[in-house]
């Protein structure tokens, strides 16, 4: 019997993905993404495509690289995540 | 009027006040994140919210009417009604935060003689068979904000614990109201107390980050 991964919502996801960029310095390639947020690739190129729809990240393209940089919308979405975490978290929600 | 009455009437619209303010946020977090236990969180403080301020509105109503006290005695029936419809509302938010903490993850002269019957007037709100619901209720949401409060330590988690643990006691006031009356006005500022515990979370929850 394996173990069921722990359900993510997407807002978590957002946050992982954001974060990880944040933790490389505020630029950050696919790979180093995917490992962080601990998705596929499909996965991972279509939330990308949302959180540059979202206007939470832009993409920068530097010769054949691709690299994703947080906007300052998506700085302020990591810290309203961070509230909502804490309140969450106060009545035992797991977000 | 009785001071402690008054005082009892107004900490209503303050405690109404801020189960809104948590209402809110639990709402702003639901929209961000979809999880359902937070929209019934949301929902369980809105209808106390709207519960605590009916039952100040329709007080304070009835008391600038300035009935005369064989007026409010032939209204005792409509008031036994308010009381039913505000002691239901909450326990629909109480039954809303206990399953919020059990769903898997995912509020003399002709004057003088009508200001002599308002406290007996204004303990009709008080049902105690839906307060003795209440207290079951609520008293199961104390054990579950303790459990997890004894698991996760935090600051925040101490804080709902407190918040509901002050409605627990409240009830247990509420409940023997017809015995001592005085009882209804330590209920309410122990109520009041809770509400407060409520609102040091939020606002520690909004300087996160």
């Amino acid at each position: 019997m394996t173990a069921s991964k722990p359900y993510r919502s997407k807002a978590r996801i957002y946050f992982d993905i954001l974060t990880k960029i944040v933790e490389e310095g505020g630029r950050a390639g696919p790979t180093r993404i995917l490992y962080g947020a601990n998705l596929s690739h499909d996965r991972l190129t279509k939330h990308l495509t949302q959180l540059i729809n979202l206007g939470l990240i832009v993409e920068e393209k530097e010769y054949d690289r691709v690299f994703y940089i947080v906007t300052e919308k998506g700085m302020n979405y990591i810290q309203e995540f961070r509230r909502i975490q804490a309140f969450a978290k106060a009545f035992g929600i797991p977000v | 009027m009785d001071g402690l009455l008054l005082v009892s009437i107004l900490t209503e619209p303050v405690s109404a006040v801020i189960s809104f303010a948590i209402g809110y946020y639990a709402y702003k977090s639901f929209r961000m994140s979809s999880i359902r236990r937070l929209f019934l969180l949301h929902l369980g403080f809105v209808i106390l919210g709207v519960a605590l301020l009916l039952r100040f509105v329709t007080f304070s109503f009835l008391t600038s009417l300035r009935f005369s006290e064989l007026e409010i005695r032939s209204l005792l029936r409509i008031v036994s009604m308010g009381g039913l419809v505000f002691s239901s509302l909450r326990l629909v938010a109480y039954v809303l935060f206990s399953i919020s903490y059990t769903s898997p993850p995912e509020s003399l002269d002709k004057d003088e003689k009508m200001l002599a019957v308002l406290p007996g007037f204004y303990l009709v709100f008080f049902n105690p068979f839906l307060e003795l619901m209440s207290l079951a209720i609520i008293g199961y949401v104390v054990a579950r904000a303790l459990l997890l409060f004894i698991y996760k330590r935090d600051g925040n988690s101490l804080l709902v614990l407190l918040g509901f643990t002050c409605f627990f006691t409240s009830h247990l006031f509420f409940l023997f109201t017809t015995i001592a009356e005085r009882l209804m006005f330590l209920g309410q500022v122990v109520q009041l107390f809770g509400f407060i515990f409520f609102l040091i979370m939020l606002t520690r929850v909004t300087r996160t980050g």
